[in-house]
Formats: structure tokens, C-alpha cells, sequence
């Protein structure tokens, strides 16, 4: 035996034993060394969630070999990286990555066609459709991971050029609640702290989040927060005890959909114990109902909140009735409480209630405006904020956020974009009318025969729908019927109903800025190329500009070099929104290039540092010059949400009705669903990461121990779980430590008969229109003892030409 | 007769080790993996039929870096990236601070018992 | 050969009169302490599992060792011999017990 491999052997007896006997080993030597050297490190950000954690991508040889995070980070401090964001790369030299474009032939397979060829059949569509059923018949479904310059690009493109705003993205499907909740209560869309407010708060109030495995890097700071200040107290609000629960000095229960009487019970008790801060609803308060026009008294408020006793509470919700007085006092005797919440408020029949009713219990305590008080939404994909919600890319909305209804606003971004010379459509102007939300929208979606569907063709990127949308079986024979274009990095089901898929480049092979939950902004450079002859959006965009004839609305469309291109749309889109309070004209793309920390808005000019929190004079450079903006703010004024008139955040009487899907005896069981750690959405990406997809290989049932033992079901027993809508065929995974009557379903499965959105309902928030994911009737019957189940399933390049989904 | 049946018993146990061993140096998973979860053999009080060390899995149970989901599968990747040992290019993932500050090129496993990451009682922190 | 990797406990205080004694037996060698637990990791190289005993018999014989426990053995080379035949083992003894418990 030679000498190498003895020695080996005996390294590892030796370094086995010591494991086992619990010391350190020093001889793990023979391992632990820098397996690949790297050529040069990328600044960028990581594609995935949306705490918008900066990090180094790893090249050699033209090719994507690692990831680290950025230790001058301000959002993952010290460079810290979640498994999902230390693998994305992985994604970028995938085999299944599309490279060429693709049309469905009369047989309904996808052909590989040249781009030009693609580019000609949408360009005739388009025109096509625009004569016969008129501009609103084409529309644009964008997303929330998009760079901010290809939304804003299609969204002029669109509103500017076409005269339509039949705009609209995913995250109508996640944030639209919260911005609507943003937009009532404060006057203005997303958070006004940042996530500096975690260090400095005392009590973190997490609802309607699964922190730790949604945004792990931010549960990673207040884990630390916590441990490092002992005093520091952490409630967690939740219909399932999640992970994030490890970290709670108080989990308080709630039944989905049943929270809003918590909330508003809270705030009674904060009140009855005299809790609350008179000079702070005193000056900074404003009493209000229904679409906020009408003011009340705080009588009249705390009238309305006596409905709401520990014991009514309790009854409702599943919450102890003491727990709900412990929360109101650690939420409200606090020096600052930071609430954070995500999707299990949003994605509800009243999600924008939700919002508010949080926002209340700010108010009335006065946790705005100093260091670790905030209500701050968590956004939910890397570039929701900064792409779609900014620039205005929602079917109601122009940039800055403004609703495209203003005329005022209006009228300016007709100017500032030229419409009255460059749009092809005879009105020469910006709609007026709103277009249609995302649910309306593939509602309206379908064949030219047929006439119930005014919409007859859609061009959409990086984004799911046909997996995503709730009620999925409603909307896919429209997809397939309509002139469907799908740009996307892999197969999908989304493409497998498509009429022409494009390939896209990846966001490290094309570059572009990302806007994370805090406001802040962040340049991603080019560090490889796209494989085969997959294309940034921006370029796609440019190529349906000037085949329509926009090259002037979109000056850029003539470039050829694709950074030059984004750096054109971004100084156009910050020279647009510069006299908006969410301001990024110091944000200059050179700026951006150089900084290792992003700039937070609002940034009015270069030598500004970037906002941290909003509506305090000296931290908010709207407060040095509010006329700019269109605002007045007093000279005394130290605090004021001058995006409201009178400066004065809104206290809404909200009820707590029973609007999401109600159980009943055929359909017994609530449904909740949601995300684990490993994966990312509907699992296109991370199901093809080796690592994340052994993690998290298929969905599951989570079921209560006790209701299992009702059914008689085991674990691991194969059960079918079913609505009204349509069914899943899953295998169980028997818990204990969660709500009786509670199951919960996640969301990344791609297998036909586990895509949970056949089950989901259907029911939207009248004022945001985003589902209520969040909340469906559902029963469950056994169907077999357990099962070898076929996971890390992913849709093939053969299967898109199917029609059926397997 | 005694030192026989030593022999004998140590030969079954050893052939499952020099299979094991085998493996380590091939960096592969010893047994099939079959999507299954590392606890399911790997946690104290399996009861799968192939029970395996649970010393490692117990440690990482009250660390830290189980708290912040860093799983098994984070350092040691899944079946067909396997790897018994991590490497100390994942430890700079998160930690590059901390491994940029050892300009010995100490390994981290030196100081941070593998797995609970506790660092050995005694030590001044060498990391800035 | 086989290759055995063995923990040795010890009260700390004796490290520097056990360290020679130690080293006293050529086939073994240290690869990992941690003096403050009282423990060394040990591996020992024999010709087979006699000269194996008679190392462990003078490890617990020792005052100053707390306890030495085997960890893991790797059989390699010996496998190797008994598939090729060169090594053969006497079951008789075995056998005999066998016979021995029937009457």
C-alpha cells in the first residue's frame, strides 16, 4: 500500500474518532483548501428573495464557478449568504437552459426559429391585434425579478408608446396589499425605516412571516440582535409553528385569516391600559374609515375597537386571550417596536385591512420616525420594489409610483416622455382609464374567436403564471389560446402554453439594478454572456420598439452594447421620477457602479448619502425642499408624513369580516401554503440546484397529529387534498406542534398533481386584487399507505409541447 | 480462541468501515441517499434501518448555524456533489471576514469544533 | 496491516508523564489532543489484532490512562489477503463451542 493512501486512511480514522469523542481536528487539512481559483469577483446581487442581500460572483474562464457575499453590505451584514443565494449560479450554465427562440407550429410543438423570425410574428401579431380589437387587446405581465431598467423600458413602452395600460407583474400577487396599506395609512408606498431599525428596536413583532426560511439573512440579524441584547423581546404571529418561532419570547396563534381581530384587539388593550401615545395621535394621528375621505374622532375609534376583547379575540382566532394582552404591552411599553410582515398578511380577502390595522397600532404608539420603530413590509421578490412598484409598472400606476388617474402626474410624464409626438396611437396620450390587475387580466385572456375574451395576446417575462395564478385550471386554456409570448431561462409550465418562448439571459449575463425591500438600489455588473443566443429583456424590448416604430419614445433602442442600454433607461427613468418623493436622481448610474452599498431613496442628489428613514426632518431631504415635490411641510414640523395631507398618518376603523373561503362540513380543513428555505417559487431555478433540490425534492402535506389520528393517516401516507377548484395528490408529514384544522401545502412543486394552485382560492382583496393564497376549504381522503413519490420534478423541453400538464 | 473471535467480530465491522472508508476517498455518500432527509438516518433515534453516527448531527442540533439554516446539505452538499468534509471555500460564503482574517491559513476547524462551530474555551479571537 | 483509530482518556494533570509512555509504543502515533478534555486521539499500526491487544492491554494496564476505547479499524490489506487466500481462518475452535452447548 503506498505510502499516500496510508496515510489517508489513517487521517480519517483519526479524524472520525475525533468527531466522535467531541475535539477539534486540525488533520480536516487534507480537505480544506480553495478548491477552484477564481479569475475575478462581480459585484452584484443575489436574483433571489427580496432582503436584497449583495454579494461577489465568482468567474473563471468565462463561466460562473462562485458566489460570496459582500462584507461592506448594509442588508446582508458581514457578507452573510442563505443556501439558496451560495448556489444560484449554478442556474446560469444549466443544460436546460433555452437558448434559441422558439415558435409552436401548427402541430403544437416548439420549433427553433432565429430571432428575427420570432420578432416578425410578434411584431404582426401585435400590429395586427392593435388595428382589429384595439391597443388595450396586447398586454405586458412583468415581474418582480426583472432589473428596474427592462420594467421601466416595457412599461413607456406600453403606456407612453402604445397609449395602454394593460401593464401589470407578479407582484400584484404579493405586494399589491401592502402597497395599497402603504398608500392609505402613510400617503405614500413602501417602508419609511430600514433595516438598520432591527438593531435598534427592543421588541420585533413578526406576523405573517415565516422569517427564517423566507428572508433567512434578515432572521439571521435579529436571531443576532436578540442574542446579543437578552432584553429584547420577539412575538411571533403565525397559523403554523414555523422555525422562525426558535427565536420568540412570545408565538401567539392564529387561524388564517382571523388575524385583523388580533390586531385590532391589541390596540384595544393598548388603549384601555393607557398605553398609547396621546401627543403622537395628537399630532401625527388622523381617525378615519372606509377610503380614508371622511375623518372620525378617537371616540368614535375606540367605540369601534370594543368589540375587540381578549375573550372575542380568543374565540375567533385560536389566540389565548392572554397572549394577546402580553403582546398589546411588549408592543407597546417598548423604547421602539419594529413590526415585519410578508405575505401571510398580503396575500388575503383583506390584505389591505391587514396593512392598515398594523399601521393603527404604529401610530397609536408613536413607533415611526425613531431609530428601531417601523412598520416595514418585507418584499417578497429581489426587485418588486425597485422594478415594478417605483416605476409604476402595475396597471394603475405610472413611475414614481403615482396613479396614472392623477392628472397632474399624468399630464407631466406626457411630456417628460413625448407622448404627444411618439405614440403610434391616435389619442397621443397616457390612458387615463386603469388596466386590467393580473387575475383580470388571464381571466380576459384568449382566442381571437373568442369574443368574452377582449385580450388577446400578452408578452410576459421571467415570471409563472400558469403555475402561480390561483385557481391555475381557470386561466391555462386561455394562455394556450392567446398569442402567448414567454421570455424565460428554462422550460416552465408558463412556456409550455406559450406561442412563442424566448430565451433570456440571466441576470449576472446582462447586468441592471435591483431595489430591495429598504428602499435601496443596487447595480449588478456583466460577468459572463448569455449562452447561445439568449437576450437581455432590454434588448427585447428595443427590438419591439422599433419594429413598431418607438425609437424615439425609446431612445435606447438603437443601441447594441446592453449596459449602454440600461444605463440610457435608468437616467431617463431617474430623470422621471426626480420630483417624486421616491427620488433616485443622485443615483446616478456611475454612482451606482461604484458603490459596494447601493443608494437608498429618497436621493436627491449625488453628494446625498441616501435616505435611512423617512418623514424626519434632517434624516429626509423631502423635508429641505418639499415644494419640489409638491408637498408642504410646517417649518416646526420635526416629524410629518407630508405624502398626507396635514402630514397625518391614518388610524382606520377596520372590521374583521369572514371574507376568505369558509370551511364547511364537505370541505372541513383550512389550507395555508407557503415557501420552504431551499426553494424559490415554482422551483424552476432552485429544483435544478442540486443542493436545494435534495433539500426540498417535492411538496408535502403538513397534517396536526390529531387530526391525522382522526383520519387514520400516517406519516408518509399518500393523501388527496382537494376544494372546489381542484385537487393534489401529496404525501403527509405529520406534525404536532401546529393548529388543529390547519394544513398547510407548499408552493414549489412543478409535478401537475402537486401544484398546489389547482387548490388555491380565487378570492381577491377588493382594493389591491391580490389573492388570498393564503386561506382555502379544503378536504382530505386517503388514497394509499406511503409511496416511493418521483421528485425533483421539472418541466422538459418535451413535455412544453404537450398540452396537458403531467 | 479469544483473539478469533475479536477477529471475526472486528472483520464484520470492519468490512463496513473499509467500505465506508472506500467511499471517503471516492467522495461519495457511503449508502444511497434516495431523497431522503440526512436526519432520517442520521439523527439519534433513527429508527431507518441504516443508522449512522449521530454524534455530528447532534451537535449541529444546538448550533447556531441550524438556527440560521445552514443545513447538512449546505457543507456537504447532496448526493452527486457529496462531500464528507467540507471545504474552507463554503466556510467563506458566509464567513470571508473571518477567513480572510487567518493569514496562517489555519483551518477553521482548528479553533470551531466541527459541528456545533463553538470555538474552543481559552482563545483570544484572532479574527478582526 | 491494520490501522485502528483509538480515544484515550487521561486526567489533564498527567499529560507530560504520559506523553513518553506514549511514545514508548512505535506502533502508535498521536494525532489529535485536547489536553483540557483528556483526551487523545490515537492510531495504531499493527501486523494484525493480536499485537493489537497486547498494545491495548498495556494502554488500560497504565494508571495514568483514564480509559482507551477503539473507534474504528480499517481491515484493508488484510480483506484483501483473505479474498486472494493467503490468510486463512480457524473456525474449529468455533465449532467446537457449538458442539459443547447441543450435548
Amino acid at each position: 500500500m503506498e505510502m499516500s493512501r496510508r496515510n489517508f486512511i489513517k487521517s480519517t480514522l483519526a479524524a472520525s474518532a475525533a468527531v466522535a469523542a467531541g475535539i477539534s481536528t486540525s488533520s480536516n487539512a487534507v480537505a480544506q483548501s480553495q478548491e477552484v481559483v477564481i479569475e475575478r469577483w462581480v459585484k452584484g446581487v443575489c436574483r433571489l428573495c427580496g432582503t436584497g442581500c449583495s454579494v461577489y460572483v465568482g468567474v473563471k474562464g468565462g463561466r460562473l464557478v462562485a458566489m460570496k457575499g459582500n462584507v461592506e453590505s448594509m442588508t446582508n451584514t458581514r457578507g452573510y449568504l442563505c443556501v439558496k443565494g451560495m448556489n444560484i449560479w449554478k442556474v446560469a450554465h444549466h443544460p436546460d437552459r433555452l437558448t434559441r427562440p422558439l415558435i409552436r407550429d401548427g402541430k403544437g410543438v416548439l420549433r427553433p426559429a432565429s430571432w428575427d423570425q420570432a420578432l416578425t410574428l410578434i411584431e404582426k401579431k401585435f400590429k395586427q391585434f392593435h388595428k382589429k380589437y384595439g391597443y388595450d387587446s396586447v398586454a405586458y405581465y412583468g415581474s418582480g425579478q426583472c432589473t428596474t431598467e427592462e420594467s421601466y423600458t416595457f412599461n413607456k413602452l406600453w403606456k407612453g408608446g402604445f397609449g395602454s395600460n394593460m401593464v401589470d407583474g407578479n407582484p400584484r400577487l404579493c405586494m399589491a396589499s401592502a402597497v395599497a396599506g402603504y398608500m392609505s395609512s402613510l400617503g405614500s408606498d413602501e417602508p419609511a425605516g430600514a433595516y438598520a431599525d432591527i438593531e435598534k428596536s427592543e421588541t420585533i413583532f413578526l406576523v405573517g412571516s415565516n422569517l427564517s426560511e423566507a428572508h433567512p439573512i434578515l432572521f439571521r440579524r435579529v436571531a443576532r440582535h436578540k442574542k446579543d441584547n437578552p432584553n429584547v423581546k420577539i412575538i411571533v404571529c403565525e397559523p403554523r409553528k414555523t422555525l422562525t418561532s426558535a427565536v420568540a419570547d412570545l408565538w401567539m396563534p392564529s387561524l388564517p385569516g382571523t388575524d385583523l381581530a388580533i390586531f385590532n384587539g391589541m390596540a384595544r388593550e393598548i388603549i384601555k391600559n393607557n398605553w398609547h401615545d396621546k401627543n403622537y395621535v395628537k399630532t401625527l394621528g388622523r381617525v378615519t374609515i372606509g377610503d380614508g375621505s371622511k375623518e372620525l374622532s378617537w371616540a368614535d375609534y375606540v367605540k369601534h375597537l370594543e368589540k375587540y376583547t381578549p375573550q372575542y379575540v380568543e374565540r375567533k382566532t385560536g389566540c389565548p386571550a392572554a397572549d394577546v394582552k402580553a403582546a398589546a404591552k411588549m408592543f407597546a411599553k417598548s423604547k421602539a417596536t419594529l413590526s415585519m410582515w410578508c405575505m401571510g398578511l398580503n396575500q388575503r380577502a383583506n390584505g389591505v385591512w391587514a396593512n392598515n390595522l398594523i399601521h393603527n397600532l404604529h401610530v397609536i404608539t408613536g413607533n415611526y420616525g425613531k431609530p428601531g420603530a417601523d412598520a416595514f413590509s418585507l418584499t417578497g421578490q429581489p426587485n418588486a420594489c425597485g422594478g415594478v412598484r417605483e416605476t409604476g409598472s402595475l396597471a394603475h400606476l405610472l413611475p414614481g409610483a403615482r396613479p396614472v388617474a392623477n392628472k397632474k402626474w399624468r399630464e407631466f410624464v406626457e411630456g417628460y416622455w413625448g407622448v404627444a409626438k411618439y405614440s403610434i396611437n391616435p389619442s397621443k396620450a397616457i390612458n387615463p382609464k386603469p388596466g386590467m390587475h393580473a387575475v383580470k387580466l388571464f381571466s380576459s385572456l384568449g382566442g381571437e374567436k373568442d369574443k368574452t375574451k377582449p385580450v388577446k395576446a400578452v408578452i410576459m417575462s421571467t415570471t409563472n403564471p400558469a403555475q402561480t395564478l390561483p385557481n391555475v385550471n381557470k386561466f391555462i386554456g386561455g394562455m394556450q389560446d392567446a398569442f402567448t409570448v414567454v421570455i424565460d431561462i428554462f422550460p416552465t409550465r408558463t412556456a409550455q402554453c406559450a406561442s412563442v418562448v424566448l430565451p433570456a439571459a440571466f441576470l449576472y449575463e446582462k447586468g441592471g439594478v435591483f431595489g430591495c425591500s429598504e428602499r435601496r438600489s443596487f447595480l449588478t455588473d456583466k460577468a459572463v454572456n448569455a449562452p447561445g443566443e439568449a437576450k437581455a429583456d432590454i434588448w427585447i424590448a428595443s427590438q419591439i420598439a422599433k419594429r413598431m416604430g418607438l425609437t424615439k419614445l425609446i431612445g435606447w433602442a438603437n443601441e447594441t452594447n446592453i449596459d449602454r442600454m440600461n444605463e440610457l433607461a435608468w437616467t431617463d427613468y431617474i430623470g422621471c421620477t426626480a420630483n417624486t418623493e421616491k427620488t433616485l436622481k443622485g443615483a446616478t448610474y456611475s454612482r451606482l457602479k461604484k458603490s459596494t452599498v447601493g443608494v437608498q431613496w429618497p436621493c436627491p442628489d449625488e453628494k446625498n448619502p441616501g435616505t435611512y428613514k423617512r418623514y424626519v426632518r434632517g434624516m429626509d431631504p423631502i423635508f429641505d425642499n418639499p415644494k419640489r415635490y409638491g408637498y408642504t411641510i410646517p417649518a416646526g414640523a420635526k416629524e410629518f408624513f407630508y405624502a398626507r395631507p396635514h402630514g397625518k398618518a391614518n388610524i382606520f376603523l377596520r372590521d374583521d369580516p369572514d371574507n376568505s373561503e369558509q370551511t364547511s362540513p364537505a370541505y372541513p380543513f383550512i389550507m395555508t401554503t407557503g415557501r420552504v428555505l431551499e426553494q424559490w417559487h415554482t422551483g424552476s431555478m432552485t429544483m435544478r440546484i442540486p443542493e436545494t433540490a435534495a433539500a426540498h425534492p417535492h411538496s408535502f402535506v403538513e397534517i396536526n397529529e390529531k387530526d391525522a389520528n382522526r383520519l387514520k393517516i400516517k406519516n408518509g401516507d399518500i393523501v388527496k387534498v382537494e376544494s372546489v377548484r381542484g385537487y393534489n395528490i401529496l404525501p403527509v408529514k405529520i406534525v404536532n406542534n401546529t393548529l388543529e384544522g390547519v394544513i398547510f401545502v407548499p408552493m414549489h412543486d412543478q409535478k401537475a398533481d402537486r401544484m398546489v394552485n389547482f387548490i388555491c382560492s380565487d378570492i381577491v382583496d377588493p382594493k389591491s386584487a391580490e389573492p388570498d393564497y393564503k386561506v382555502s376549504a379544503v378536504k382530505i381522503t386517503k388514497v394509499s399507505g406511503p409511496k416511493k413519490i418521483d421528485g425533483r420534478y421539472l418541466v422538459s423541453r418535451q413535455e412544453m409541447n404537450k398540452k396537458t400538464f403531467s | 480462541m479469544k483473539h478469533i473471535f475479536l477477529s471475526t467480530t472486528i472483520l464484520f465491522i470492519a468490512t463496513v468501515f473499509a467500505v465506508s472508508v472506500n467511499a471517503i476517498e471516492q467522495n461519495k455518500h457511503p449508502v444511497p441517499i434516495d431523497d431522503k432527509s440526512c436526519a432520517t438516518c442520521h439523527e439519534k433515534g433513527s429508527t431507518d434501518e441504516m443508522k449512522a453516527a449521530p454524534e455530528a448531527y447532534t451537535q449541529w442540533d444546538t448550533s447556531l448555524h441550524k438556527l440560521n439554516g445552514v443545513s447538512c446539505i449546505t457543507c456537504h452538499g447532496e448526493e452527486s456533489t457529496f462531500k464528507p468534509q467540507s471545504t474552507i471555500s463554503t466556510c467563506a460564503s458566509c464567513h470571508s471576514i473571518e477567513v480572510d482574517s487567518m493569514k496562517n491559513a489555519e483551518t477553521c476547524s482548528s479553533c470551531h469544533q466541527v459541528h456545533t462551530f463553538r470555538p474552543l474555551k481559552g482563545f483570544k479571537s484572532p479574527h478582526s | 496491516m491494520i490501522f485502528t483509530s483509538a480515544v484515550l482518556e487521561f486526567n489533564k494533570d498527567s499529560y507530560k508523564k504520559l506523553l513518553p509512555f506514549i511514545e514508548s509504543h512505535t506502533e502508535v502515533e498521536i494525532y489529535e489532543k485536547d489536553i483540557d478534555a483528556g483526551k487523545i486521539i490515537l492510531v495504531i499500526s499493527t501486523e494484525d489484532d493480536a499485537q493489537l491487544e497486547v498494545i491495548q492491554k498495556s494502554f488500560l494496564a497504565s494508571e495514568l490512562v483514564i480509559d482507551f476505547t477503539y473507534h474504528a479499524i480499517h481491515f484493508g490489506e488484510s480483506v484483501d489477503k483473505l479474498i486472494d487466500g493467503e490468510i486463512k481462518i480457524d473456525f474449529e475452535d468455533i465449532n467446537n463451542k457449538k458442539k459443547n452447548k447441543l450435548q
